[in-house]
């Protein structure tokens, strides 16, 4: 007899199967053919395809909360439902935090992936995975997503291709860079911050009595020493692109104006901050950070990263409505309504000068927060399942991708994912997942990690 | 028996005597027996009652010795709990990870009168509430009343974030649950409001006994998998006080309002003396896991079963309590 | 009483019965009748299909209310949750396949890891026979080892298809073929393909690399290695000055990889000279008359107060000396810190041997302002961060899995971790470390006191007041797998760029050296020679394979790793900050320090430097093994151009070049200069005539000082200056 037959003569599998398939939809072949009819990769400037061509990843340092953010549980128990109430979005039957209403009203351009699932829970190998797109291995360090859309996409300006702000340093022994390719296509990290008032990019003006002539007397005597020197180079030194870059941006004012937010006026500076009535300087940095990440967009920067932290926080969850944990001075600093500001101002002011088509904007965090709350009333980390969403740059905005179980703890309905998600930013962005970069052992690596999927209904 | 409270210089005098009585239930043609996981008295007292994965099983008392088998219509049975007026048997249990319910048997007939179908897992826990309504505590995390009247379902609860493992309704119109999400909940029992989560416990919680003692404020224990065992006043959220065991409590019941007797994963029951929170005593019961402890309403001997469909009888002396009569 | 005599007699017969094995050296027939011992045959077989995994039921909350122990590393807690737990739910002794542990695998209830066995599997049938057998818990042996073939494997060319066998070893004598229980996974999927049916491994791309096999509790790594080029090459005329030689020529000529040519005394003479010391060269020494006498010069500089303090900073790093105050309360102060510092930099001037060194750190008490290795237990935060530092600095394992469950990748169980917490959990970590008499660690797992317990080895009695002396013995020990290792393998990549293992604090058997023996011999040398980390640097500084070019040759060219060519250090942010300061003739201010103090010689690591900050000093509040510069290439470049750090001096009254230029030295004469103090060579007349468009001899040097000062600034900045090649 068989084992797994019922009386009825039928396996058990089958009612378990049934619907469990999911149709196929269109084919990659056929988009890529679509997109490659309008831009010729890799894409130039100005090219008036729907595709995007500059990327903004705004990434919530330390792990967003999904049930407090994206994917509130309002019937779940008190203990995983957390403090936080939920509202209705435009989409029906749509709820996100209470704290994010200026969101709600834009969900018709965000799509929300509430399925996101991986298997790192600790800071470094989570950040790795899902900038990378790549699970991390000892055996390669693969480059940032930022990285490649560097070395991939043209950068009509000066300006770095790659560029962090405030910064992205490697956190808990994270590599977080270019990993096999060359480092200039490393992020350019400001090292400051722009929601500060002691805001500025440092070293972009001379030193006191320098000029052009002598930066490019400079210039040319170290790339004479490298060219005449004792070391046999093994490629193009990628030293001198770096020096390169440096002095092109330190000749070029106006690429150094594009640091400048004094520039922008005031109405728009105050669109992006969370409490008009406070010191803009002082209010919640999220804002100015996503405006900076606006203007270097607006001028050609292929891939900004605002990296926002203070997110890792396992003990009480209030404060994320109200303060940035460890800031005592306004409630203007409040994270999570910071976001709600931010998000909406960066998608409304994208789509008023008519880029946001072109600018892909994402929301993407370490990983998520344990359904239930701990002790202490925050949560812990939880990669099982979390939320990520992505708005503009030919995203088909207005819908929710996956779902998670009743408590937020697993995922229910279509795990993706980081790879698959790579795999949807570098589509999104005109770069084919499956086209190949080579690493200075001459091995061929694609884009995204080979068993990774488009999620198709992503693409408008 | 009285439930006068023992003056505490003879608290330690207490004599657990056993009974090597034991019985296997049938062993199948696997030659295996499945562990015992309820136990329950009949109503007369002259027989208990067992449930395992072969049904529902009738012994004689004190003799232990088989009467009867019942069958039930799941696979996997969890608990079972008499009517209080000891006219029907409730059966609860299910099909793993497909469904869960409770059957309902006339006693002592041992006749099939209806069933529920309703839970998506194993029911745990059956609390009677009267003759004519019953709760049923499920692995998916519901709760479920129903009137055996009408046949209909009238309310669920929702609020567990796990597996419901036990339930217990209160004199005064309160239910406490209690599972492996480490909370004990109090609830509305009519509404189906929930009123508290205690969540002191940091494992599952795997059983609930109600205090006979009478007082204003109700009086539970609850035993978990972190070995502890916990006194409170639920309807206050008050925990009183706890104890911590060697070995995880599997079931609890208490022998009069000062003690209670736990039933351990290893195979062995212990006393404990509520007013100190002190183990006063253990003894070995049964090879394995002992999921079941009940003590029998007139003579408070004790019956305890588990792992490989063993039972064992063990007579309780309280001497002291005895001379009081 | 007749009943329970019975189930006993049944219980009995199940062992009896056995499972199929052999004596050594038969072959071992599977016996489907036999008793399924559930520790050697289920929770393989659990492992295998991914049961226990983390991200399934291995999970530290087990998934869907069932939970597995990480990889199987508590059967018997396996056990308990399969059989006994929620009533026994899980196996269906009535109907055995109906058991809800054969259902869920087999998908035939909803299962959220998929279908994982068919009915014709020899999983299923395993299964559904246990529970057949009553479902009892067999343990019929212990594993001792287990042993793939091949272990380690030279393929003539890629793309060859290579069967895998796995053999467990048990205790009594008995072995099994367990490939079949055993799962393999490639390190780099692109670079090897398994075929897990068939249990078969191809490798794809030549290099080598990594095949975990997990059978059990054991994980075994196979190294799979595809030649680099096509034709076999020879080595037998490269130099072999010693075992380091014999070692890394043997796995050159496995791989095919030629090599680069040797270094010229000056090459050495600068290499070493950065290694050993920090510093650049001194110019006394004329390469001109007589070759280099390299062993002699190895002698003076591992002699010389400079390797005291460059190896003192070294160390300091490796212990991660910071003074830090934290919420108002002090955890380590400035003077505890630099007292650590300058205890390190006096064992090394005492020529201390690291063994002793490590056990004088291990089991300091004390007031850590006048005892320097007392501030060692005021580093760490709490008593488990205390054994983070403690395992990856003496042992390289980074034990921190370790504290919510059995290390994955390595043999670390929870006992392990929280046993050695107990001990620091007595220490009072205070400016003063003296003993707890109540301080404890709360086992995690138990919710009670942890016993204090040497990593992999026995517990300590329950009333031990201090366990560190006891563990400073296990590890010091010439026994101990793991204390050697680790520091030859950081002196290793001090000298050669990369470690044996890396990353350095990694060590486990899942993450292995590349030249094993090497590590091996290394390590012995070590112990033999009274643990002198100045024996060793010596070896291998005398080596052939240290004293190979940089510069690749033909072939050579993408290797990382096999040392078939030196790889180019980036000179340490301290010692390019020292090596400026030592070419413009100026220091920066570092922190309050004394004006002129080396940034090698900094005994804080929190001493406030943008300097050094800038060109990406490692905080020590993190590891520092493995620290990119945080500030980015271009943000570098930015600063070298328009910030303080050399601008500010490369013309300042009283450095170098203002004094060459007071002394009326030609334009030339100043290039020529500067090449020698900054490059330890003469410029090539190419170099000098170049230059010449913008210099000019005939006019005086104080007439030209913005070209030479821009010379100067491009000789701080070219790669020659900046790397140990």
């Amino acid at each position: 007899m068989s084992l797994f037959q019922r009386c009825d003569g039928i396996t058990r599998r089958n009612f378990v199967r049934v619907g469990g398939l999911s149709a196929l939809g269109m084919g990659l072949g056929q988009f890529f053919h679509r997109r490659r009819l309008t831009a010729s990769a890799p894409s130039t400037h100005g090219d008036k395809s729907t595709q995007a061509r500059s990327c903004i990843l705004i990434w919530l340092d330390g792990g967003a909360s999904h049930l407090d953010l994206f994917d509130p549980k309002p019937n779940a128990p008190s203990e995983v439902r957390g403090p936080f109430g939920s509202i209705a979005t435009r989409l029906t039957g749509i709820r996100i935090s209470e704290h994010l209403p200026q969101t709600s009203n834009l969900m018709d351009k965000i799509a929300l992936i509430r399925s996101v699932t991986s298997p790192f829970g600790v800071h470094n190998f989570a950040l790795q995975y899902l900038m990378t797109g790549y699970k991390p291995t000892p055996a390669l360090e693969y480059p940032s997503m930022g990285s490649t859309v560097a070395h991939l996409l043209q950068n009509p300006g000066v300006l770095p291709s790659n560029i962090a702000i405030p910064d992205l340093s490697s956190r808990d022994g994270a590599t977080i860079g270019n990993g096999f390719l060359p480092s200039s296509t490393k992020h350019f990290s400001l090292g400051s911050d722009p929601g500060k008032s002691t805001y500025k990019v440092r070293d972009l003006d001379f030193y006191q009595g320098l000029d052009v002539s002598r930066l490019d007397r400079r210039r040319k005597m170290v790339n004479a020493m490298n060219r005449f020197g004792d070391l046999k180079s093994q490629a193009e030194s990628s030293g001198d692109r770096d020096l390169e870059q440096a002095y092109r941006l330190i000749t070029s004012d106006r690429a150094k104006a594009a640091f400048n937010l004094e520039e922008e006026p005031q109405q728009v500076r105050e669109r992006y901050s969370l409490d008009p009535r406070a010191n803009l300087q002082d209010s919640n940095n999220i804002g100015q950070q996503c405006l900076l990440a606006r203007r270097l967009v607006e001028r050609g920067v292929p891939f900004v990263t605002v990296n926002n932290t203070g997110w890792d926080n396992h003990l009480n969850l209030a404060t994320y409505a109200n303060r940035n944990p460890g800031d005592s001075r306004s409630a203007s600093h409040a994270l999570i309504p910071g976001l709600d500001k931010a998000i909406a101002a960066l998608i409304g002011d994208l789509a008023d000068r008519d880029i946001l088509d072109e600018t892909l904007v994402l929301i993407m965090t370490d990983f998520g927060r344990t359904p239930k709350i701990n002790s202490t009333g925050g949560r812990d980390h939880w990669p099982n399942c979390f939320s990520v969403a992505m708005a503009g740059g030919g995203v088909q905005g207005g819908q929710v991708i996956g779902s998670s179980d009743a408590l937020g703890e697993f995922v229910a309905d279509r795990p993706i994912t980081p790879g698959d998600l790579s795999s949807t930013i570098y589509t999104l962005l005109g770069l084919d997942p499956s086209r190949e970069l080579t690493t200075p052992q001459g091995r061929p690596i694609r884009l995204a990690p080979e068993d990774s999927k488009v999620i198709e209904d992503l693409l408008a | 028996m009285t439930h006068q409270r023992l003056p505490a210089s003879r608290r330690l005098r207490i004599v657990l005597l056993s009974t090597w009585a034991f019985a296997l239930t049938a062993v199948n043609s696997w030659g295996q027996s499945p562990p015992i996981t309820d136990l329950a008295f009949s109503p007369e007292g002259t027989s208990i009652v067992a449930c395992s994965q072969d049904g529902l099983q009738v012994f004689s008392w004190p003799a232990l010795e088989k009467q009867r088998s019942i069958t039930v219509s799941f696979r996997n049975l969890h608990c079972l709990a008499f009517s209080n007026d000891g006219q029907r048997l409730a059966l609860g249990g299910g099909n793993p990870s497909e469904n869960g319910g409770v059957e309902i048997f006339s006693w002592p007939q041992g006749k099939s009168l209806m069933s529920f179908l309703d839970h998506e897992d194993s029911v745990m826990e059956i609390a009677w509430s009267g003759d004519q309504k019953i709760v049923t505590a499920g692995r998916d995390r519901r709760l479920i009343k129903y009137d055996l009247e009408t046949e209909e379902r009238v309310q669920t609860y929702e609020g567990h974030s796990r597996g419901i493992n036990a339930v217990s309704l209160l004199p005064q119109g309160a239910m406490v649950t209690a599972g492996h999400d480490a909370s004990v909940r109090v609830w509305d029992d009519d509404s189906g409001t929930l009123l508290k989560t205690l969540s002191q416990h940091t494992q599952p919680v795997n059983a609930i006994a109600v205090c006979p003692a009478e007082s204003a404020l109700p009086m539970v224990a609850t035993a978990a998998k972190d070995r502890t065992v916990r006194f409170w006043q639920p309807t206050i959220g008050r925990l009183m006080r706890y104890v911590r065991l060697e070995s995880e409590p599997l079931d609890i019941t208490w022998l009069n309002d000062s003690f209670l007797v736990a039933s351990c994963v290893d195979g062995r029951l212990r006393c404990v003396d509520f007013e100190n929170v002190q183990v006063v005593e253990i003894r070995p019961a049964i090879e394995g896991w002992a999921y079941a402890i009940t003590v029998h309403p007139e003579d408070g001997s004790l019956a305890i079963a588990g792992s490989r469909g063993q039972i064992r009888r063990i007579t309780l002396t309280l001497p002291t309590t005895q001379s009081n009569d | 009483m007749r009943k329970i005599t019975a189930i006993w007699i049944l219980v009995a017969l199940g062992m009896s019965s056995g499972i199929a094995v052999a004596r050594a050296g038969d072959d071992v027939p599977e016996q489907q009748s036999s008793a399924v011992d559930f520790k050697n045959d289920l929770v393989p077989m659990f492992t295998r299909l991914g049961c226990n995994a983390g991200k399934c039921h291995g999970s530290a909350m087990g998934r869907g209310g069932f939970k597995l122990s990480l990889y199987g590393g508590s059967p018997k807690a396996d056990f308990n949750q399969i059989v006994h737990h929620l009533g026994g739910r899980r196996i269906n002794f009535t109907d055995p396949s109906s058991s809800l542990i054969l259902m869920k695998p087999a998908e035939l209830v909803e299962h959220g890891g998929g279908t994982l066995i068919e009915e014709d599997d020899p999983a299923a049938r395993s299964l559904l026979r246990w529970i057949e057998q009553g479902a009892p818990y067999l343990e019929q042996r212990q594993l001792d080892r287990v042993v793939v073939t091949p272990s380690r494997l030279i393929a003539s060319e890629t793309g060859l298809e290579t069967p895998l066998r796995v053999t467990a070893y048990f205790d009594d004598g008995l072995h099994r073929d367990v490939t079949h229980l055993t799962q393999f996974v490639a390190e780099d999927s692109n670079a090897i393909t398994v075929d897990s049916v068939r249990a078969t491994a191809r490798v794809e791309r030549p290099g080598r690399h990594l095949l975990i096999a997990r059978y059990s509790t054991e994980v075994v790594p196979v190294e799979l290695i595809a030649p680099m080029t096509s034709r076999p090459i020879d080595l037998s005329l490269e130099v072999r000055r010693n075992y380091v030689d014999d070692e890394i020529l043997k796995t050159l000529e496995e791989l095919r990889l030629p090599v680069s040519t040797s270094i010229d005394d000056a090459t050495f003479l600068r290499r070493i000279t950065l290694d050993l010391t920090g510093r650049l060269p001194s110019l006394d020494a004329d390469l001109t008359v007589a070759p280099l006498n390299r062993e002699a010069l190895v002698n003076d500089l591992l002699a010389s107060e400079a390797f005291i303090a460059y190896y003192a900073s070294k160390l300091s790093r490796l212990f991660r000396i910071q003074s830090k105050i934290d919420k108002n309360k002090v955890t380590t102060t400035p003077k505890a810190a630099r007292n650590f510092h300058d205890w390190l930099a006096e064992q090394l001037r005492k020529g201390r041997g690291y063994d002793e060194l490590a056990r004088r750190v291990i089991t300091a008490t004390g007031d850590s302002e006048t005892h320097g290795p007392a501030t060692f237990f005021t580093l760490a935060e709490d008593a488990r961060l205390q054994t983070e530092l403690v395992t990856e600095i003496f042992m390289g394992s980074r034990m921190k899995c370790a504290n919510c469950h059995n290390h994955p990748l390595d043999q670390w169980t929870q006992d392990d971790f929280h046993g050695l917490t107990a001990m620091f959990a007595k220490l009072t970590r205070q400016q003063v470390i003296q003993l707890n008499p109540i301080g404890r660690n709360i086992h995690p797992n138990t919710g009670e006191m942890a016993l204090m317990k040497i990593p992999g080895g026995n517990f300590l009695p329950r009333e031990t007041r201090d366990g560190r002396g006891e563990l400073a013995d296990w590890l010091t020990s010439p026994e101990n797998p793991f204390f050697a290792k680790a520091i030859v393998n950081r002196l290793w990549k001090s000298l050669m760029g990369r470690g044996l293992v890396e990353p350095v604090d990694d060590f486990r058997s899942t993450n292995p050296a590349t030249h094993p023996k090497l590590l091996e011999l290394l390590a012995e040398d070590f112990a033999d020679h009274g643990y002198d980390l100045r024996h060793t640097l010596r070896t291998i500084a005398l080596s052939g394979t240290y004293a190979r070019s940089s510069n690749p040759v033909d072939e050579n060219e993408s290797d990382d790793r096999f040392y078939s060519h030196a790889f180019r250090k980036p000179l340490a942010p301290e010692v390019l900050s020292d090596a400026i300061s030592d070419v413009l003739g100026i220091s920066p201010q570092y922190g309050d320090e004394v004006p002129g103090t080396r940034a090698v010689a900094l005994r804080d690591g929190a001493v406030a430097s943008d300097a050094l900050d800038i060109l990406g000093r490692c905080d020590r509040s993190k590891t520092c093994e493995a620290a990119p510069p945080s500030i980015g290439p271009l943000a570098q470049k930015l600063h070298l151009m328009n910030g303080e750090l050399l601008n500010g001096r490369i013309g300042a009254e009283g450095g170098r070049l203002k004094n060459l230029i007071h002394s009326d030295h030609t334009p030339s004469e100043i290039i020529d200069s500067f090449y020698q103090v900054a490059l330890n060579r003469r410029p090539r007349p190419e170099e000098l005539e170049f230059f010449s468009q913008w210099l000019d001899d005939a006019r005086p040097s104080s007439e030209q000082m913005e070209p030479l000062e821009d010379f100067v600034w491009g000789l701080m900045t070219c790669e020659e200056f900046s790397v140990n090649h």
